[in-house]
């Protein structure tokens, strides 16, 4: 298996480009690429204060096109970070609060009769947005879960038995409580494995709570940024990606990470190949927001844990936060036994 | 030369190395002749060592001068060749050795280093002809492996040179090519070939090699000459060189022969030493020292002359010689053809301009000293037509008369020359310093000095025994002889001896030493010693197993393999007669089980060929990052900072930012370096590398100091 290919790591992705839009567009530099991420990560900062790391993992997601699993408890920021980023990037953006009598048509939208003009008309869901936030996605049934699901791998929805294309850039940031289990249906692993990170939030630190208390919030701040991008130059940035150089003792080093996660016997599913090419995609997403134009194994290191730790499923599983943190350390230690190349 | 990781040689360099190592191979294997000469010698020496060092810089520049040099030595070496002075072979290996100074002076194009190899072949060709000694062996393995390297590498050299272009450039540069590993196969493949000539060599008749070898480095030996002379001051030198090789027939179980190894019969005394009493020399032996022999055996003894004697003396054991037989392989040197019998039994060979020789003497020993006393009276009788001279000289002292007297009177004849032999033993101590000129030397060794070496002892009883009429002769030859490895006696050169033989009726002259037998022989035995004999054995087996390996050796070879093979089926089968132990049971399962277990060892290795790491290597640059920050790592760990086996570069960066601020900026430097050539596929010059880690010394000392 070769990862270094950039067709082959189209197949796990939403399609570059979707049909309809433009085709030719040129990518960023990686000069270019690091000033976007500076600003865009400066400009998000100050509306989500104190949360660089994850941060700059969202827009590690974003270049590389993949979508992102925050579980945390409530009130932590996810949904600013979800509106900072749309208002950073004018970006059209929907909020759906998964409930369990939430259906399909919800969010893909329907066809609706319009006795005008005799004819069924599309009336498109909050999923037609360039950056969709799912709240509480396993709160809500399995059907609407794959659906969401389906439309995050395809770049597109089918409804009536039409193919609806997505807008582009799309990203999906889905948000779990890991703490309410009543009434909720936890994802399965082929599901998660469709997010190319899980990232946690946690709670701020004790000055940042404090300012946050004495400024009156998130909400000014939030409603104060100003773009500094637009969904264009988004798609420059996830169309340079690619062109990132993986050496191949860099893919030698991916290979031997997923490789851990599977002989480990702490672990019960190792992570799959699809694991493999979504670490190394955020690597090269990373490595370009860095203004670099090939991936050193810091790029890889760094991502391991939000790129792996979801896919893996731990022998003796208990569920909620305490898996989660469970399977991040098992990934991490997993992770320093294996020795980057120098 | 070392060849750690991108501290090899180049293409380029180890090309030159390759080619100069077989110019100098080749040059060994003429010099092992040793008929270079010393000037010549210190010639080369000279033009070599310029050759590299200023080789490069005047290439091509003084064309005209070396045409002229050249020109002139053709001719000089052209008239020396024509009037005879010197051998057509040698004259050619000498100019081989001008014209290869000259390309050596002179190589930059792909045609000079051709050259250049082509005269190495030449040199080592005129070597076979001129030596084929084990030395040269030696140069011709290291000719084959340098060589192979050096053809090998030029061929490389010059097809990339002539591809041009930044690529060839970098490989012509890269340390990595010329690994251990290429040039062990090279040297392994070039040995191989080597063995299979060797195969070939000793399957298919042949002639001897080493056959223009010339005769002329017969070396003149003191006592084979046909005087000694009793003057003289010093000290006699204890050679521990070896100049025969004798194996004998009955084989003696000794480790150290006591016999004497006769060369010279020296009859006439000087009044200073000895001299050979006349040159007649006759196609028969002497027949009156045939006759006379009561019970006897004989011994052969069949002797390899190493050094090649000028004299051409056959040494004979001791007895009297009967037949003289020349063992010589076909060759296309001139052999001994004729043997010519001295008057007084010494034996000599003709033509003498041979190299080494070798023979198988037959002589006649007296079984015992079968005296009776009654028949043996003063003075003896020789044979009516003996000639020997034995007539006491006219001046002699008359206490030396008084002396033999006195130990002779009254005895009989056997008894009287014991006494004087035992006198002389028992009374004078043995000393290689000489006494310096005396007018008088055995007066002065009898009365004065009372020590000497064993010219003097024997010199002494002749003219004692002769004094009372007894005839007496003075022998000079070899003494003793060590058993070696080989199974051959060595006899040395410091081994040299002088004895006596007196005329027994009946008898023949008989052998009597009067030097203490612990001081006859060499006296020679420490590592000095034992290197001589260990390189002669080594000498011996070149000698038996590659010079003289001739059709005969090939059948006894081959029918060696055949019994050896017949041996090993009647003792697989079991059939094997008394007294060859059986294998049993238990042993042919264990060999059976070893083969199969070496037959799947063989197979799986077939089948399932090794993984073979295909990554293309770093490139040096890679290589001076990752050495950038090896080195960056082991000085941190030296300044204290704690350093993880597996900790990443940035993580490094960031430790160190945290904890040790002082030396941030340095370390990103480094690091922000090192990821850009060893991922980023930037340039690294080794100035930057070391001016960073410079920098970072200062600044790890500076924070030390504060």
């Amino acid at each position: 298996m070769t990862v270094t290919e950039p067709s082959t790591l189209k197949a796990v992705r939403s399609p570059e480009t979707p049909p309809g839009a433009p085709q030719a567009i040129s990518p960023l530099t990686p000069q270019e690429a690091q000033k976007l991420g500076n600003a865009l990560a400066q400009n998000i900062g100050r509306a989500l204060k104190g949360k660089d790391a994850l941060v700059q993992h969202a827009l590690c997601a974003l270049a590389a096109n993949g979508h992102l699993l925050v579980e945390d408890v409530p009130g932590v920021g996810k949904t600013t970070l979800a509106q900072a980023l749309s208002r950073s990037l004018e970006l059209s953006f929907s909020r759906v609060q998964f409930t369990s009598d939430l259906l399909p048509g919800d969010i893909t939208g329907v066809s609706v009769f319009d006795q005008r003009s005799g004819s069924f008309a599309f009336k498109p869901g909050p999923l037609f947005a360039q950056l969709v936030l799912a709240d509480e996605i396993n709160r809500t049934t399995p059907r609407t879960q794959s659906c969401l699901l389906e439309a995050m791998a395809e770049g597109q929805v089918s409804v009536d038995g039409v193919a609806r294309p997505l807008p582009s850039p799309f990203l999906v940031i889905a948000t779990q409580n890991p703490h309410e289990h009543a009434g909720t249906y936890p994802l399965p692993e082929s599901q998660l494995d469709r997010f190319i990170m899980r990232l946690s939030v946690g709670y701020p630190d004790a000055s940042t709570e404090r300012a946050l208390l004495m400024g009156g919030g998130t909400h000014t701040e939030l409603t104060k940024l100003t773009a500094v991008a637009g969904a264009l130059e988004v798609r420059r940035l996830q169309a340079a990606v690619p062109n990132v150089k993986v050496a191949p003792e860099i893919a030698d080093y991916v290979l031997a990470l997923v490789a851990a996660t599977r002989n480990s016997p702490l672990v019960q599913l190792g992570a799959s190949p699809r694991g493999a090419l979504a670490l190394l995609a955020a690597a090269k997403a990373r490595a370009l927001l860095r203004g670099r134009a090939f991936i050193e194994p810091d790029d890889v290191k760094e991502l391991v844990v939000p790129c792996l730790a979801h896919r893996v499923a731990l022998s003796g599983r208990v569920g909620g936060e305490a898996d989660r943190l469970a399977s991040e350390r098992v990934v991490r230690e997993l992770c320093e036994s294996v020795r980057a190349p120098e | 030369m070392s060849f750690g990781r991108g501290r090899g040689i180049t293409l380029l360099g180890g090309q030159r190395l390759a080619s100069t190592l077989t110019v100098l191979s080749a040059f060994g294997a003429v010099a092992a002749s040793g008929e270079l000469g010393l000037p010549l010698l210190g010639l080369f020496a000279v033009a070599f060592v310029g050759a590299l060092r200023y080789g490069r810089a005047v290439a091509h520049k003084f064309n005209v001068a070396w045409t002229v040099l050249l020109a002139a030595a053709l001719i000089l070496i052209g008239l020396q060749v024509f009037g005879g002075a010197v051998d057509i072979v040698l004259g050619s290996s000498w100019f081989a050795l001008l014209l290869t100074i000259h390309r050596l002076w002179n190589r930059t194009t792909e045609r000079d280093e051709m050259l250049l190899l082509l005269l190495s072949l030449l040199l080592l060709c005129a070597g076979a002809a001129l030596s084929a000694e084990l030395l040269f062996g030696l140069a011709f393995a290291c000719f084959a492996v340098t060589g192979t390297w050096a053809l090998s590498l030029t061929h490389l050299r010059f097809r990339i040179e002539a591809a041009k272009g930044p690529e060839a450039e970098a490989l012509l540069t890269s340390r990595r090519l010329i690994t251990p590993q290429l040039l062990g196969a090279l040297g392994g493949l070039s040995l191989l070939g080597l063995l299979g000539a060797t195969v070939v060599f000793f399957v298919f008749p042949r002639v001897t090699i080493g056959g223009f070898h010339r005769a002329a480095r017969a070396s003149s030996q003191v006592g084979l000459s046909d005087r000694v002379e009793l003057r003289g001051s010093g000290t006699l030198e204890d050679d521990p060189r070896v100049v025969l090789r004798v194996r004998l027939d009955p084989a003696p179980n000794k480790a150290e022969l006591d016999m004497h190894w006769r060369a010279r019969v020296l009859e006439t005394w000087t009044g200073q030493g000895w001299k050979a009493r006349t040159d007649e020399r006759s196609d028969q032996p002497a027949r009156w020292l045939q006759t006379g022999r009561r019970r006897q055996h004989w011994v052969t003894a069949d002797i390899e002359s190493v050094g090649g004697f000028t004299e051409g003396v056959v040494l004979t054991p001791e007895g009297t010689p009967i037949s003289v037989r020349y063992l010589r392989p076909l060759t296309a040197k001139p052999a001994p053809q004729h043997t010519r019998w001295g008057a007084a039994g010494d034996v000599f060979y003709e033509p003498i301009e041979v190299g080494d020789l070798r023979y198988s003497v037959t002589v006649s020993v007296p079984n015992s000293m079968a005296i009776a006393a009654e028949d043996d009276h003063l003075p003896a009788q020789l044979p009516p037509n003996a000639s020997v001279d034995a007539e006491p000289p006219e001046d002699l002292d008359p206490r030396i008369r008084e002396l033999g007297r006195r130990l002779t009177q009254g005895k009989p004849l056997s008894v009287a020359v014991e006494s004087v032999r035992s006198y002389l033993e028992q009374n004078f101590a043995y000393t290689r310093e000489l006494a310096g000129d005396q007018t008088d030397p055995i007066a002065h060794f009898l009365f004065e000095r009372k020590k000497g070496h064993c010219e003097l002892f024997s010199s002494a009883m002749v003219l004692l025994l002769r004094s009372q009429g007894i005839p007496a002769r003075n022998v000079t030859g070899f003494y003793g002889g060590i058993r070696t490895q080989q199974g051959y006696y060595a006899v040395r050169n410091g081994d040299a001896h002088s004895w006596v033989e007196v005329w027994m009726p009946g008898q023949g002259f008989v052998t009597f030493d009067p030097t203490p037998a612990s001081d006859r022989g060499s006296q020679e035995s420490g590592l000095w010693a034992r290197t001589v004999l260990l390189w002669d054995g080594l000498q011996a087996r070149w000698r038996s197993l590659i010079v003289d390996y001739d059709l005969l050796a090939q059948g006894r070879a081959v029918q060696g393999l055949g019994d050896l093979m017949r041996d090993a089926t009647r003792r697989l089968s079991g059939k094997a007669g008394p007294g060859v132990p059986r294998l049993s049971g238990p042993v042919l399962w264990a060999l059976a089980i070893v083969l199969a277990i070496t037959a799947l060892v063989v197979w799986r290795r077939l089948r399932w060929p090794r993984l073979v790491d295909a990554r293309e290597p770093l490139t040096p640059d890679q290589e001076r990052a990752q050495l950038l920050l090896k080195r960056t790592k082991a000085r941190l760990a030296k300044a204290g900072v704690r350093v993880p086996e597996a900790i990443t570069a940035r993580e490094l960066q960031a430790q160190v930012a945290r904890d040790r601020p002082e030396l941030s900026p340095q370390l990103a430097d480094i690091v922000t370096l090192w990821s850009q050539s060893r991922w980023g596929g930037a340039p690294l010059h080794r100035n930057h590398v070391n001016a960073l880690l410079r920098t970072l010394d200062r600044t790890l000392r500076e924070t030390a100091r504060g």
